[in-house]
């Protein structure tokens, strides 16, 4: 297994396979929220695309998306408008550059990994930018200020979670902060960085969701005030690619990043547990943030962009700057 | 809130409207009274300020059309301290229908003297923005007037037996 | 829509003109409407926003008109009913109480016993749908999309009841003069007290769902305050004039049918906000749910209708009719010229005076706040434009 790894033409494979996976991967979860919401408002949510619960109802959405009438407004700026779902395409895949799910299965082991992931996860919101002001379309046009407040707000809670995680592991390489935490281990346990930065991982929750926009912090979408925000002129493919998939993407890719700072990533719990892959490990975790996304999403309802920003400067920041303190307060203390 | 039998609050309005109104009666438990256009503004001030009186809550104003005989505008007001309607009726006449607005005093009364005025040809002189409130800009014709024919018939009769307006023996649609 | 939105270098290339070396900032005029998720049916709103803030804000109506006043004067009494369901859509039943009612007054037509009683209890039964109805969908305009699924979870047994005994599920056509179109089934009975006992089951979860919610409170608590004095000059009536702290309600104030032999309550808020409103409302069907336990228990046997005579004619004369409908005051004022038919009939709805005081709410208001202030003024398009 290792030999094979250590192959350059596998490695590439698998690299690549990794950004294969990502639209399938969206249907897939797409179907799994619609599932979990449905269930939770005691519906069953679809039962009947492709037989077994309605497996193929994301991908016959995808179908119908494509076979959709693409229209781009007369009063739209085209070449703008066009480009947008790249854009966010771009910004949300681009994540899983350094998302390591296994010692040596990481597309690159970028030494600033962690910062490559903020900033690939801000780019995203430049489309977002760029598809309301493109639109001709007031809506838009809120819908995407709102969207560049929110960035602003919620970009720099996020940095400050990672911050702390970087603190503890000594380094902004993902795979080394993965091998701080499989350097921490009790009775073969390895433990996470979780139970010492809880505060961090909620900050980090809370401003992923925002950063997704995502409810409780949908605002720039809220579909019953701006109609979906800055996508409200999209349609057809565009509209799939630039709300739903890039959604999807940027969510999978904030929680294996949320996954590998705090969960310990392709770590396994125990020692004894080596023999399974990494990636599973990763994939389980990542799917445990990705539950409470979505959990969180059918509970709540959206809060009021000025509210959000007065929650996020005067309290997150304020705590995750406390949280900072605490961490470095930690890593002097002798027994760690 | 202190309840009044709707036959004390009759006498109450009649006292204090004595001069402004007149033909006051009680049906079915609301008082009714008839007011002349020119008389209508001091009695709905009357009737919202006079704390005996306390109508202060605006439940509608409309018209009916009496076609030789002119138009009507109806006013009702609600006393909810004392549990009691008071309905004015107005006489407007036929050619040039025109009355005072009372959006001076019940501000609410705007959209129902708009909606009055597109559908009788009211006039409410003073009103602030008197334009059509239901119907298009371009609209011809005041729906509610008998002599609007509902459009439907226009182009075509009922098409069965019995028309409720021609069995009625009127046909007066 | 180039104008409404300039380019940067325009924009630029004309403050500078201005001799103006800032950038300015203009308000803009949203449309909010008549195709909008907030307004629910056909109402348009015309803003005019200062960044997010509402500078001005004017319902315009009339996208629903469907000239019920001048149609009521083409129909005999007994048609009248069926079409008045039509106003307010999710309140059929009560939309056509105070109709009939108004012609028994008229007529002097004495209403059985179990007539009365069934009236109340599917008018307090079609209350219970109406609030639940509105108690979900603002929820799902604040952005909480489970509320309403539970809302409709608990409507469909009710739903069930009244479609059993009226073949309807939306516009019943159930009411006639002098009592009804005809007997509840057997099961009716049964099936409603079955839905009414799920209901005050599941209307602790509700409360606890969004009432209890920090962000629903922060959305809602002193959001959209309606002062009871302009309440009152406007004519608000219903759960809205209740949550400004008004107790006044037809079925207390001036009893029809037989609401004055029920026990309930008038719930009433105390900061007339938008959190008032909907406490109100989830209170309003507890006490409705009440009501319709007390009727069924002791619903008396007899006739469903009394004597009526086979041509309904009506004497001279005019009435004002009024009564408690879900969304507040519906009064029909009838003048009879002795005919079939109504020489004129105005339909008092309560949407049309609810939704006329919404500009006073929404200035200084944000985007967002609008969208709470219009699902908490609980109105159906229908029954503002008629």
């Amino acid at each position: 297994m290792a030999d094979a790894l250590g192959n350059g033409y596998v490695q590439l494979g698998l690299k690549m396979s990794v950004l294969l996976i990502l639209l399938p991967a969206t249907l897939v979860l797409g179907w799994v929220e619609l599932k979990i919401g449905a269930h939770m408002q005691a519906r069953l949510g679809p039962m009947y695309p492709g037989g077994f619960h309605g497996w193929a109802q994301t991908l016959a959405d995808g179908i119908k998306f494509v076979l959709k009438e693409n229209i781009i407004p007369r009063n739209a700026d085209r070449s703008v408008f066009a480009l947008v779902p790249y854009v966010t395409m771009l910004g949300a895949a681009l994540i899983f550059v350094v998302i390591p799910a296994g010692r040596n299965l990481v597309i690159e082991d970028l030494e600033v990994g962690v910062f490559y992931v903020l900033a690939a996860s801000s780019v995203g919101v430049i489309g977002i930018l760029m598809a309301g002001w493109s639109s001709a379309n007031k809506y838009s046009l809120m819908g995407a200020l709102r969207a560049a407040a929110q960035l602003i707000a919620y970009e720099l809670p996020l940095v400050l979670a990672a911050a702390a995680v970087a603190m503890m592991a000594g380094s902004l390489s993902l795979v080394d902060i993965v091998e701080a935490q499989k350097s921490i281990e009790i009775a073969g346990f390895y433990i996470p960085f979780l139970p010492f930065q809880i505060v961090g991982f909620i900050i980090f929750l809370t401003a992923a969701t925002a950063e997704l926009t995502r409810p409780p912090f949908d605002m720039p979408v809220a579909e019953a005030e701006l109609i979906t925000g800055a996508f409200t002129e999209y349609t057809g493919i565009r509209f799939a690619f630039s709300l739903f998939a890039a959604e999807y993407i940027s969510m999978i890719g904030l929680a294996a990043f949320g996954a590998t700072l705090f969960l310990g990533g392709y770590a396994p719990p125990h020692s004894a547990l080596e023999f399974i892959p990494g990636i599973v490990w990763l994939l389980l975790k990542t799917l445990t943030i990705l539950f409470l996304l979505i959990w969180v999403r059918w509970t709540y309802p959206r809060l009021r962009e000025d509210q959000l920003q007065k929650f996020a400067w005067k309290f997150l920041i304020p705590l995750s700057l406390v949280n900072i303190f605490a961490t470095g307060a930690l890593k002097l203390t002798p027994w760690i | 809130m202190e309840r009044v039998g709707p036959e004390e609050f009759s006498r109450r309005v009649s006292s204090k409207l004595e001069d402004l109104a007149s033909g006051f009666e009680v049906q079915y438990g609301h008082v009714w009274a008839r007011v002349e256009p020119s008389r209508i503004v001091d009695v709905v001030r009357t009737l919202k300020t006079d704390p005996g009186l306390a109508c202060t809550y605006f439940t509608f104003l409309s018209g009916v059309d009496w076609q030789a005989q002119g138009f009507e505008v109806v006013i009702v007001l609600y006393s909810v301290t004392y549990g009691n309607t008071v309905g004015l009726k107005v006489p407007v006449p036929a050619e040039n229908p025109s009355m005072p607005t009372i959006t001076g005093i019940f501000r609410s009364a705007d959209w129902h003297e708009r909606e009055a005025s597109e559908m009788f040809g009211i006039n409410f002189e003073g009103h602030p923005n008197l334009v059509k409130l239901y119907l298009p800009e371009d609209f011809i014709g005041h729906p509610l007037r008998k002599d609007f024919r509902l459009a439907s018939r226009v182009f075509k009769p009922w098409p069965g037996a019995k028309d409720p307006s021609e069995a009625a023996g009127g046909g007066r649609a | 829509m180039s104008t409404l939105i300039p380019t940067t270098d325009r924009w630029l290339r004309e403050a500078r003109l201005a001799g103006d070396a800032t950038l300015r900032t203009e308000e803009m005029v949203l449309n909010i409407g008549p195709q909008h998720p907030a307004t629910h049916g056909v109402l348009r709103v015309v803003v005019t926003l200062d960044g997010e803030k509402i500078v001005e804000g004017t319902p315009v109506v009339g996208y629903m008109h469907r000239g019920h006043e001048k149609l009521f004067e083409q129909r005999d009494f007994r048609q009248i009913t069926n079409l008045c369901s039509r106003m307010d859509w999710l309140s059929g039943l009560n939309n056509e109480i105070p109709a009939s009612i108004a012609v028994e007054r008229l007529m002097e037509l004495e209403v059985p016993r179990r007539a009365t009683y069934l009236r109340v209890i599917m008018a307090e039964i079609n209350r219970i749908l109406n609030h639940l109805m509105f108690t979900g969908s603002f929820g799902l305009e604040l952005g909480a999309t489970t509320p309403v699924m539970y809302a409709f979870r608990e409507r469909e047994l009710l739903q069930s009841a009244m479609e059993l005994a009226t073949g309807g599920r939306l516009h019943f056509g159930f009411i006639r003069p002098g009592g009804l179109k005809e007997d509840v089934p057997r099961g009716f009975v049964d099936l409603a007290l079955r839905g009414i006992r799920q209901l005050q089951k599941a209307i602790p979860d509700y409360e606890d769902l969004l009432m209890g919610n920090e962000i629903f409170k922060a959305r809602t608590v002193g959001v959209g305050v309606l002062d009871p004095d302009l309440a009152l000059e406007y004519g608000v009536s219903g759960p809205i004039l209740r949550g400004s702290g008004i107790p006044y309600d037809v079925r207390k104030a001036e009893p029809y049918l037989n609401y004055d032999e029920f026990d309930f309550n008038i719930p009433v808020g105390t900061n007339g906000d938008s959190f008032d409103r909907y406490w109100v409302l989830i209170q309003e069907m507890k006490e409705s749910a009440k009501i319709v336990e007390q009727a069924l228990l002791d619903l008396p046997a007899g006739s469903h209708i009394g004597q009526v005579p086979k041509r309904l004619t009506i004497p001279k004369g005019a009435i004002w009719a009024k009564a408690e409908n879900p969304l507040g005051e519906l009064g029909y004022y009838i003048v009879s010229d002795g005919e079939a038919k109504p020489y004129r009939m105005k339909a008092r709805t309560p949407s049309f005076n609810n939704i006329s005081v919404v500009p006073h709410m929404l200035r200084g208001a944000y985007v967002p706040d609008m969208v709470a202030i219009l699902g908490s003024m609980f109105f159906v398009v229908g029954d503002i434009d008629r």
